[in-house]
């Protein structure tokens, strides 16, 4: 009631300002008046009356401002006054105000974009109802960490589990359909219900759907995908589309915003039990009871994480108390639902760095502006001064230019806001064309939505970016006394001196610091890319055969004239998986792990890798899987050193018995038939691969999913017409025919993209120093004329003059450059402790690094030298 | 209090003082001051920024009333009366203040 009538009153009085304080002057005067007459009474003459009617209050002035001051409203019409006045004052500066809106807009809206990424993966919750009581599970056992589900185990799961009100199995699916790939998850019937997400086309996936296996093709599509690939055509509904050549109807479209709840947006959901009819591998419902399945459940309101986690923990172990030790649960694996990824302290640490270095630009054009604000506030010194003298307290001056301060920031990150919007647009836009075209139809992003979360974290950073630039001129600027300050002279002129700088100081560190991280990560994709894969992957496509059509897919292949050699492999190299087995030589007792894979014969073709010893297999080594190999040169030089490795015998020994990778060779000893040079199956992050053993294979054997063909001529001539091909012959037989130099251009995609960054970063962080150097300097040179004209006139030349000007900016620059390079130095030693590559310490990085910067300096403090050489000493004297 | 005849009015008491003068009939400012400094026979002294001050905060809480009125040698002041509200408020502080003081006064002998 009370603050009902405060508020009502102080908006009254808000309205009525100008009344108010009418009504107050003519009550004051009354006041005067009837005091004056009292003493008048006693005796006095009028004058002295008055005069000591005055007296006994004060200053009329001061009572009325007392008065005036009182109450909310006050406050209120403080900050509008404030506002107002710093509008007009950059009415009258409105290249200052546009400068400082596209330095801080700019640094802000890079700011802007990276935060909005780390929302879209970390922050933002999924689109589902209820996102935070959304958890994953799996179990660990002895012999796997992070096992799937069975679908007879998920069954038991969803009926008996003590911790989830539901429980939803998905299951990962990318299928071919026509030209383009869509990924998208196999799910139990339940999934849209639990999850809350209801249709906006059609129907979503219901429990009978997904009842009896093998049954119901149907599928709903995610609305990004409904528009991205059909356009949003309302009509698709009904409509059949082929799924690796199987038929399935569209029945619906989900919600918009929905994309699923895994890492990446999903384009299609299916009901699971089609899951054999677009999934290799053993039947999910037949006799081998494979455990693929994820699952995320719907923890029971009330119930804490930790309680369910401890209740599944004790319902998993009685649910596999009879089963071997190798497959009992140990422990259960457990994490929040909510978001791509959970915040964690790892989720901090991939961003930690990029913010870092984001942070440090928008530092930068922070301490830039704050060197301008100063530069103004110092010529505003009179004003500021006058205004001190009137009375106006210190503090609100402060509060006024900080409140311009805030006027340029939120200006700024308006600016910044529309610089983000259109960056995230077309950024992702500009990602997904330098991305190889195979690569890029399986690309998916996470939809980056400038949503509340951006904009508060963007209003934060302006708010803060403020009081950086703003707070220290502002200090700076009242702080002086009275009558210097009136005569427009410098307040503490000294430690105005010493505030600018300190700021170049920074600006140039941060700077130099920039550099040298954006070149030595320049330089190590640079060397990444100079390294020889020994492989040459021009005109090599990859074909991924889904198994049962191999003998189909190799007569149609063979009858094609584009085709020079087929090669069937296990891994197909550079796709960064080579498995690995332990091996010893005849004498030694020591098992020692090494590479492996198996090739047939036209591998070593196909690639162009000779072999430097030996033969290749023969045709019939191939077909018996036989027990020979060919190694690597590494390899033989590990195992033999010094000697042939020709004819030599290696042990294997087979895996323990649940690690075990699919494929595995299945004799006891082997002996090394050839040598092969060596050749990077990895990454090329790794190099070439320390050890690599070859065993013989052919394309009918057992999991060999790739088949790599050398064709003729131009590639993509010869991938479409092998697609055709394909389609007569063996429809659905291949999901994915992709160019090999696309896959080795994905493995230098992480250093371009990394280096492009860097070095946008680094051009900025140069560009900002310059700018911000060359103000500073061309300020200071300014405001030191009278000095500068009366050394011209004592005879000093002109290149003493520069030598004066410049040795400044010199200094300032050289003590900036020592900071930051130490500062660099210690981030590489404890980045490249991580990151092998990142290890050199690369001497022309640094050299190049601070000459540039050196340069810079040098060039933004000659400019405003040159300009002070030429001072008329007449004209400035005469002004004195 | 003995040493220096006049002070400022006690934090936070100058409301109470001004609803007390106001009791008996409306008065205006100057004569609200004076009538403070008589009863007080001279120890308060009211500063005139506070009390217009207190003027504005007890008009925004309901206390008293403000009225332009023609005052006995015709000259135009503002006459403050208390309200309804005002005049429950003034007994609930006298109380209050009636019986903090005889505390206060006891703790002092004891």
């Amino acid at each position: 009631m009370a603050m009902l009538r405060n508020i009502a009153g102080g908006l009254k009085s808000l309205f009525r300002r100008r009344e108010d304080g009418r009504e107050l002057g003519r009550e004051v005067e009354s006041f005067l008046e009837i005091s004056a007459r009292e003493k008048m009474k006693a005796g006095m003459s009028r004058a002295d009356a008055m005069r000591a009617a005055r007296m006994e209050i004060g200053s009329a002035d001061v009572v009325k401002e007392e008065v005036r001051a009182w109450g909310w409203e006050a406050r209120v019409e403080t900050v509008w006054q404030d506002l107002r006045y710093a509008l007009r004052c950059f009415r009258n500066a409105p290249t200052f105000a546009a400068t400082v809106v596209l330095t801080i807009g700019l640094a802000l809206g890079l700011n802007t974009v990276l935060f909005a990424a780390f929302n879209a993966y970390v922050l933002a919750p999924f689109s589902v109802q209820d996102p935070h009581s959304l958890y994953r599970v799996w179990w660990n056992t002895k012999s796997t960490i992070g096992r799937g589900m069975s679908w007879n185990e998920f069954q038991r799961f969803r009926e008996g589990n003590p911790a989830f009100s539901d429980v939803v199995a998905i299951q990962r699916a990318n299928v071919r359909v026509r030209n383009d790939m869509l990924m998208g998850e196999l799910v139990s019937g339940n999934y849209f219900s639990m999850l809350g997400v209801p249709a906006e086309l059609g129907r979503t996936l219901v429990p009978s759907d997904a009842e009896v296996a093998g049954s119901n093709a149907v599928i709903v599509l995610s609305h990004d995908c409904w528009k991205a690939k059909f356009g949003q055509d309302r009509s698709v509904i009904g409509r059949r589309i082929p799924l690796d050549g199987h038929p399935f109807e569209i029945v619906g479209v989900a919600r918009r915003g929905f994309g699923g709840i895994a890492n990446l947006p999903r384009d299609f959901w299916a009901p699971m039990t089609m899951s054999n009819q677009l999934l290799d591998g053993p039947d999910l419902f037949g006799p081998t009871h494979p455990h693929p399945l994820e699952l995320t459940g719907r923890l029971h309101p009330g119930l804490s994480p930790d309680r369910g986690r401890a209740a599944l923990l004790v319902f998993s172990k009685q649910l596999t108390a009879d089963r071997s030790a190798q497959d009992k649960v140990i422990s259960v694996g457990f994490r929040s639902n909510a978001t791509s990824f959970p915040l964690t302290a790892d989720a901090v640490a991939v961003f930690a760095p990029a913010f870092v270095a984001f942070g440090l630009v928008l530092l930068l054009a922070c301490t830039n502006v704050a060197n301008m604000m100063l530069a103004r506030t110092l010529a505003r010194q009179r004003e500021i001064g006058v205004r001190l003298a009137l009375g106006a307290a210190r503090t609100r001056l402060v509060r006024q230019l900080l409140t311009e301060g805030l006027v340029l920031a939120l200006g700024s990150a308006g600016f910044g806001f529309a610089m983000a919007w259109l960056s995230a647009n077309f950024g992702m836009r500009a990602f997904f064309a330098i991305i190889p075209p195979e690569f890029a139809k399986q690309g998916r992003v996470a939809a980056i939505s400038l949503d509340w979360r951006v904009f508060l974290y963007m209003l934060i950073a302006a708010c803060v970016s403020a009081v950086g630039f703003a707070l220290a001129p502002a200090l700076q600027a009242t702080r002086g006394d009275l009558i210097s300050a009136t005569r427009g002279e410098f307040a503490g002129r000294q430690r105005a001196g010493r505030l600018r700088n300190s700021l170049i100081t920074a600006q140039v560190a941060i700077c130099v610091m920039l550099l040298i991280c954006s070149g030595i990560l320049l330089r190590a994709g640079r060397r990444v890319e100079a390294t020889d894969v020994g492989l040459d992957v021009r005109n090599v496509l990859d074909i991924d055969v889904r198994e049962g059509f191999r003998p189909n897919v190799i007569s149609a292949l063979s009858s094609d004239p584009a085709v020079e050699s087929i090669d069937a492999v296990w891994r197909a190299p550079l796709y960064g998986d080579l498995r690995g087995i332990s091996v010893a030589t005849e004498n030694s007792s020591s098992f020692v792990t090494a590479g492996y894979n198996f090739v047939s014969r036209e591998h070593f073709d196909v690639f162009r890798i000779t072999l430097t010893n030996g033969r290749n297999f023969t045709e019939d080594e191939d077909r018996a899987e036989a027990p020979v190999v060919i190694v690597s040169g590494s390899t033989a030089h590990k195992f033999w050193p010094g000697s042939n490795a020709i004819g030599q015998t290696l042990r294997i020994q087979p895996p323990p018995l649940d690690s075990r990778p699919d494929k595995i060779p299945q004799y006891e000893a082997v002996r090394v038939i050839g040598v092969a040079r060596d050749v990077v199956n990895h990454s090329v992050l790794l190099g070439p691969d320390p050890t690599c053993i070859y065993f013989p294979t052919n394309a009918n054997a057992t999991f060999i999913p790739k088949l790599l063909v050398r064709v003729r001529g131009n590639i993509e001539l010869a991938r479409r017409s092998i697609q055709k091909l394909l389609d007569e012959h063996a429809p659905g037989a291949a999901n994915q025919i992709t160019p090999m130099e696309e896959v080795l251009e994905i493995q230098y995609l992480p250093f371009r993209l990394f280096a492009w960054i860097s070095e946008a970063l680094g051009g900025l962080a140069l560009i900002l120093t310059l700018a911000g150097i060359y103000g500073v300097i061309s300020y200071l040179t300014a405001q030191r004329w009278r000095e500068i004209g009366i050394r011209l006139a004592l005879g000093a030349s002109s290149r003493a003059v520069v030598r004066l000007v410049l040795s400044q900016s010199i200094r300032l620059t050289c003590l900036g450059l020592a900071i930051g390079t130490l500062i660099a130095f210690g981030v590489m030693r404890l980045v490249s402790a991580k990151i092998v590559l990142l290890a050199s310490f690369d001497l022309r990085v640094y050299g190049l690094s601070i000459a540039v910067v050196l340069l810079a300096a040098a060039l933004a403090g000659a400019i405003p030298a040159r300009h002070a050489s030429r001072f008329d000493p007449m004209s400035i004297l005469r002004h004195e | 209090m003995g040493e220096n005849p006049s002070s400022d009015v006690v934090q936070g008491t100058l409301d109470m003082l001004i609803l007390k003068t106001l009791e008996i009939e409306p008065m205006h400012g100057y004569g609200i001051s004076v009538r403070i400094e008589q009863m007080s026979r001279n120890v308060f002294r009211v500063n005139a920024g506070s009390l217009f001050v207190a003027f504005k905060r007890l008009q925004r809480e309901g206390l008293i009333k403000g009225e332009w009125q023609t005052s006995e040698n015709n000259r135009q002041a503002k006459y403050y009366s208390l309200t309804a509200r005002g005049r429950k408020q003034l007994e609930r502080e006298a109380k209050s203040w009636h019986r903090q003081a005889a505390a206060i006064a006891e703790i002092l002998k004891a």
